[in-house]
């Protein structure tokens, strides 16, 4: 049994199922490693849960995303442990609906194109900065509801989520421009209102999404034009970035002692601070930045 | 009829002294006797602080004095009364007594001073005309057709040596003094109970007497253009910084015309004198615009470097034809350059918001859908009281633009419009970059700002001043704040401030005749002192029925509550950071280079 | 589940005509607009719903709270901009609610240990919650229906006729609580700035804070032109009565004003989710991004039942538009000119800096956790 690996399961759940987000596949892997190791004991169950998603967490490069799936799964079994103290049935529960998370998140995501499925009127241009599931799902599901529409979508440098999403667009019939990351300023006024995702949401309300995103951010915020945030409940993270300093791994930080192997260098992710949010749509409904703190409050202290 | 009177005056004079015994007793028993000197004391000081107040010379103090000591042996009662009444007008009227200054800008001169001031000097001048100075004042001849007049006259200028307490005859006696000070002051008892108020605070300050005195001195020498054209300015009959300044440069060309050099004397250095005393009085009809400013301080050096051997004829013929080419060079050919290089902003399918009204802009829009045949809509934003936009609305609207007109209020809808431009005239544009227009475009300019909407100013550089300014508290003009009193939405500024104006002195009028009414049947000293009294108290209750039934609006009769006021400013001012463009007829440029277009238009006057 | 409900309903209907006359009535004068503010209109609308609750009839409760709902449907359809009807019966649905989660928690004991825990867990926890909750509800709603031949234990007209009675007397008695709360907010010699004259909310608030602290203080009233001025001009003189120092300006003179202004109260008709509200007098928005722009604090206040449990997805289907005639009174027929009139604003969040409300002071950003503190998620959307 030794030879499992939680990070090798992790990815194995994020390769095969290309809908799954990271925070579920994290927990879908830990799912899987109590199914494995099967504890004796809750003091054994916590133990293991720990020291996995520790690995997990160190062995993953961008971590932000499924340390919120480890942390509610970890207060998630904490709780049940000790404050009803029926941890066996706790574990067999998590063991034997792996598969429910996974399509209840799913179903999160519906949910959320309907709440968000108000936020798009008749003859809206939106911009959406980097790919996100929860944001494609709303669009498609406004296309379905007859709602016209038009999306402009940036590259998304580094990754090519921007082409990703392209296409994925213009296969359902929405109307979709691709324009470079850096023309985000050029167009901005041209703009209704701007989508995107987040790879977590931390206490602030702010977001941890692809690099750029702060910079659209801000140049929304200067045009008054609406900022929403597309995601999961899940997604939420107890972390609390002062910058988007405080998220660049070090390999990112800029570093002009060593001479650059490539010329190309720098964070692929950054920090949205919540004064550039104008809302928050989830499935738990439309929050304001200042909600998402009032959830995580609630669930580490009770 | 005096003795009731007396016997309960001794109560309210006993009670008053007891309050101040009361405090004053707790530190230290004082003796009848002492307070009795006290109380001489205070009320000796009361009497000369009231005296300079109202601004009666030393002189005639000292003639009244003498007055006073003829009248000396009635003074106890006499003084007791007279006391009583001063503490009822001191609690309870006192404050009708001065006009309504707001907290914010009592620096600002008000439009009841300007037109008391106006009106004063206009009876003055009208009277000079038609009939002949006396010592104690004089009649117009509207006046003198009354049968009551004569005894108005007669009491208020008896009352100079008798009453203190009523404040027209107050009035009546400072305006006496001035005609005895110099046989050329002329001034109406009758008109100027027109404006009592006004007139009081008016005569309240040293400043503002000297100030009329020497206007008055020189009243001979003002133009009857000039006094048209001052009419018509405090009247609001020309409005607009640019027409203003076009209506007196026309005013001026036939001052010139009519002047005649006096003997030992230069046109160049005569003549700027002059025009002074005619710009002294069109001051007094509303506060100079800068563009008027600038063609003045243009003028005065024109002639300055007139040759003083060159005959008059020829020279007045030269400042004429300059003055004519000034307002062609400055305005006209200002206004195509404008328009031209605004034009490029004007778009097919644009939607142009612009405020209240403004030349330039109204022929800038009118020449892009006419000539250039641009498609194209414009929203005329509005604010009361004077509601210009209606005027600019009704001119793009005739000339087939596509027009909307709303008001300050709908600002937030206005600008979920899809809003491409916004347009707006000057008054001025200060040195520091900062713009003074109509009150409301600074608000304007700030949302479309905050929405990105870029804010292009047209103005001609006749319209830029030296002055700095930081906010619009400090520099403002005051407009008639009955205009807001009304809540009906039609420009009603013009009828109600004449309709006031006209009712009060009908007001003024009865009550004169039921003074002299009253003063014909009894004789003896209480007959002034209770017709003084009877002056304040029935003035509220003619203001407060001045306008009729059929406009009347909640705050009629706003100035009889004390704590209440009402603020009627005409400009403000917009920050540099609102505006993208200033459009003048040397191109475009940034707030920021306001100050270089002064040098070099300084270095071209 | 609602098809039989419904059906039963309009039986119901049929027999008591006389509760829907009175409706209709109260929809009729709700689209002329003849409530005059929130206060009446909240007010009225729970008069109403007493008359309506007392002489319904029901088998189970959630067949009264479809029909309160279809009411408030009816109602909100009618005039969508009447926020204060929709608030006042979305909070009596919500204490019908919370009896009858308290009925079901004492009937099966069984439920009750999960559903004491279920409030304090976060809605986080949903993804991870056990499956069995489906089957719980499918029980609890296979109890529901076997209880609805029992007769149930709790009365709910009473409840609900409680709740309205504490309702109406908790609108009755917000100014009370506004007060004490913004008391200490005014200084002495303070220059306060206010454009929703209409407000008797505020009027009260400067009046009480005259009276209480003895404090003194200058209030700038702005017009409302031009559908309040008359109203501001009341409001002007009732201040100045009461011995306050007001000044009446223009609605054009805010900005060259504001510099000297210490605070902005705003009066509110309707606090939405997110902290923004709408006014019934138009302007209001642009005087608070001015006092945003100089950095002026704007405090607004509201009672609890002007705070709606809806998101201002569209906030132009919020704002109503009234016609020309005051705009411009006459206009050539020949060249006949648009005009815009707007009769109330919205005003978003991040121009105003607190809420004043009788049950505490709170942020723009907080407003929502108050408005879901009494109001039930399931209730927000009326329609089926």
């Amino acid at each position: 049994m030794s030879d499992f690996s939680i990070t090798d399961t992790y990815l194995r759940f994020l390769e095969e199922d290309p809908d799954i987000t990271m925070p579920i596949a994290a927990i879908e892997a830990l799912v899987t490693l109590l199914r494995v190791k099967n504890p004796k004991t809750a003091a054994e169950m916590i133990n293991t849960i720990k020291s996995a998603a520790k690995d997990l967490t160190d062995s993953i490069p961008n971590s932000i995303s499924l340390r919120a799936g480890c942390d509610i799964f970890m207060r998630f079994v904490l709780r049940n442990t000790h404050i009803y103290g029926d941890w066996e049935s706790c574990k067999q529960h998590l063991i034997e609906n792996g598969q429910l998370f996974v399509s209840r998140s799913k179903m999160s995501r519906t949910k959320i194109a309907q709440i968000g499925c108000q936020f798009i009127a008749d003859d809206d241009v939106i911009l959406v900065h980097g790919f996100s599931r929860a944001v494609f799902s709303l669009f498609k599901y406004a296309a379905e509801k007859y709602i016209r529409f038009r999306v402009v979508v940036t590259e998304s440098r580094p990754t090519t989520q921007g082409m990703q999403l392209y296409s994925l667009l213009q296969e359902i019939g929405i109307p979709v421009i691709m324009i470079v990351d850096s023309a985000v300023g050029s167009v901005i006024d041209k703009v209704n209102k701007v989508f995107v995702g987040a790879e977590g949401v931390a206490e602030s309300g702010g977001i941890i999404n692809l690099v750029g995103t702060y910079s659209v951010g801000v140049l929304a915020r200067n045009a008054r034009k609406p900022f929403y945030v597309v995601t999961e409940c899940h997604k939420f993270v107890r972390m609390f970035p002062l910058s988007p300093v405080d998220l660049s791994l070090p390999e990112e930080a800029l570093d002009f002692s060593k001479p650059a192997e490539k010329p190309l260098s720098g964070p692929t992710l950054d920090y949205t601070a919540q004064e550039y949010i104008t809302a928050l749509i989830t499935d738990l409904g439309v929050l304001t930045p200042s909600a998402v703190s009032e959830e995580l409050i609630k669930m580490w202290y009770d | 009829m005096s003795e009731p009177q007396a016997v309960t005056k001794q109560n309210p004079e006993e009670q008053d002294g007891s309050a101040p015994i009361d405090s004053a007793a707790e530190a230290k028993k004082l003796s009848n006797k002492e307070l009795k000197e006290l109380k001489k004391k205070e009320k000796a000081a009361k009497r000369s602080a009231k005296k300079t107040e109202s601004g009666v010379t030393v002189e005639d103090q000292q003639t009244m004095a003498q007055a006073k000591r003829e009248r000396k042996q009635q003074q106890r009662e006499q003084q007791l009364k007279q006391r009583k009444e001063q503490q009822q007008k001191n609690s309870t009227k006192q404050t009708k007594k001065y006009i309504k200054k707001s907290t914010l800008f009592g620096h600002l001169e008000t439009t009841e001073e300007r037109r008391a001031t106006l009106l004063s000097l206009t009876s003055a001048i009208s009277a000079s005309q038609v009939s002949r100075i006396t010592a104690a004042g004089l009649m117009v001849p509207t006046i003198t057709s009354e049968p009551v007049t004569p005894a108005t006259i007669a009491s208020s200028g008896g009352s100079a040596s008798s009453e203190n307490s009523a404040p027209t005859s107050e009035l009546a006696k400072s305006l006496a003094s001035m005609t005895l000070d110099s046989e050329e002051f002329s001034f109406v008892p009758g008109m100027t109970s027109i404006t009592p108020h006004a007139n009081e605070q008016l005569f309240a300050s040293q400043q503002s007497v000297s100030s009329i005195r020497e206007l008055l001195i020189n009243k001979d020498l003002v133009h009857p253009s000039i006094i048209l054209l001052t009419f018509q300015l405090a009247n609001y009959k020309i409005v607009g910084s640019i027409p203003r300044c076009i209506a007196m440069l026309e005013a001026f060309q036939n001052v010139i015309t009519d002047y005649q050099t006096p003997q030992g004397t230069t046109l160049s250095r005569n003549l700027t004198h002059y025009l002074s005393h005619q710009i002294d009085i069109l001051k007094k009809g509303r506060p100079l615009s800068v563009t008027m400013g600038n063609a003045i301080r243009w003028l005065k050096q024109e002639i300055s470097v007139i040759d003083p051997s060159m005959p008059d004829k020829k020279a007045k013929q030269i400042l004429r034809e300059k003055i004519a080419q000034f307002a062609r060079e400055k305005i006209e050919f200002a206004d195509r350059l404008i328009i031209e290089a605004g034009s490029q902003h004007v778009e097919n399918g644009s939607t142009i918001v612009t405020y209240g009204s403004s030349k330039v802009l109204t022929d800038l829009l009118i020449h892009n859908a006419v000539e250039l045949r641009k498609d194209f809509q414009v929203i005329v934003v509005d604010s009361r009281p004077l509601f210009e936009g209606r005027k600019m609305a009704d001119q793009l609207r005739r000339h087939g633009v596509n027009v909307l007109y709303a008001l300050i209020t709908s600002l937030d809808a206005i600008f979920n419009m899809n809003v491409d431009y916004v347009f707006l005239g000057a008054h001025s544009i200060l040195s520091n970059g900062f713009l003074y227009s109509r009150v409301g475009t600074a608000m304007l300019a700030m949302c479309a700002k905050r929405r990105n909407i870029p804010v292009l100013v047209c103005c001609e550089s006749l319209k830029f001043s030296q002055r700095v300014q930081l906010d619009s508290v400090t520099l403002n003009e005051l407009a008639d704040p009955n205009d807001l009193a009304t809540v009906r939405s039609d420009n009603c500024s013009l009828e109600h401030s004449q309709k006031d104006l006209l009712s009060q002195f009908i007001k003024e009028r009865t009550e004169h005749k039921k003074l002299s009414n009253q003063e014909n049947k009894p004789s003896g000293n209480s007959a002034p002192s209770r017709s003084s009294s009877s002056t304040p108290s029935s003035a509220p209750s003619s203001t407060n029925t001045t306008t009729d039934s059929n406009d009347k609006s909640i705050l009629d009769g706003w100035r009889d509550i004390h704590s209440l006021n009402i603020v009627n400013i005409l400009y403000d001012l917009t920050p540099p950071e609102y505006i993208k463009k200033i459009i003048t007829e040397f191109g475009s440029l940034p707030p920021s280079s306001v100050p270089v277009i002064l040098r070099e238009y300084k270095s071209l006057a | 589940m609602s098809l039989p409900s419904s059906a039963h309903s309009s039986i119901v209907t049929i027999n008591s005509s006389d509760i829907n006359v009175t409706i209709e009535h109260f929809i009729a004068r709700l689209k002329r607009h003849q409530i005059d503010g929130p206060y009446a209109m909240a007010l009225e609308t729970l008069q109403l719903l007493k008359r309506f609750i007392s002489q319904a009839r029901w088998s189970h409760v959630s067949e009264l709270i479809e029909k309160i709902r279809q009411l408030a449907n009816r109602l909100e359809k009618a005039q969508p901009t009447a926020f204060a009807c929709g608030n006042v019966i979305r909070r009596i649905l919500a204490v019908v609610r919370d009896e009858e989660e308290e009925e079901l928690r004492s009937n099966s004991p069984q439920a009750a240990s999960s559903s004491v825990a279920e409030p304090m867990i976060s809605s986080m926890f949903n993804l991870l919650q056990k499956p069995e909750d489906n089957q719980q509800k499918q029980q609890q709603q296979q109890k529901q229906q076997k209880q609805r031949s029992t007769k149930t234990r709790t009365d709910f007209r009473q409840v609900a006729i409680q709740g309205i009675k504490d309702l109406i007397d908790e609108i009755t008695n917000i100014d009370d609580g506004i007060q004490q709360i913004a008391i200490d907010l005014i200084h002495d010699h303070e220059i306060l700035l206010t454009p929703t004259p209409e407000s008797k909310t505020v009027l009260k608030f400067l009046l009480k804070t005259r009276e209480r602290s003895n404090r003194r203080f200058t209030v700038l009233v702005t017009e409302g032109f031009p559908n309040n001025t008359a109203k501001a001009h009341e409001f002007a003189k009732k201040l100045a009565q009461h011995n306050i120092e007001t000044i009446v300006i223009p609605d054009s003179a805010v900005f060259a004003l504001m510099t000297r202004v210490g605070k902005v109260i705003i009066g509110t008709k309707a606090v939405f989710i997110n902290g923004g509200s709408i006014t019934s007098t138009s302007g209001v928005s642009a005087v608070c991004e001015c006092a945003h722009e100089f950095k002026t604090p704007v405090f607004a206040v509201a009672g609890l039942y002007k705070f709606s449990p809806l998101y201002p997805f569209d906030v132009e289907k919020f704002v109503e538009f009234g016609g020309s005639q005051k705009v411009l009174p006459q206009m050539d027929p020949e060249h006949r000119l648009d005009t815009l009139n707007s009769i109330t604003d919205y005003v978003p969040p991040e121009n105003i800096d607190i809420y004043i409300t009788n049950v505490g002071g709170f942020a723009p950003s907080f407003i929502y956790r108050i408005a879901w503190d009494n109001y039930k998620q399931v209730d927000v959307q009326l329609e089926m």
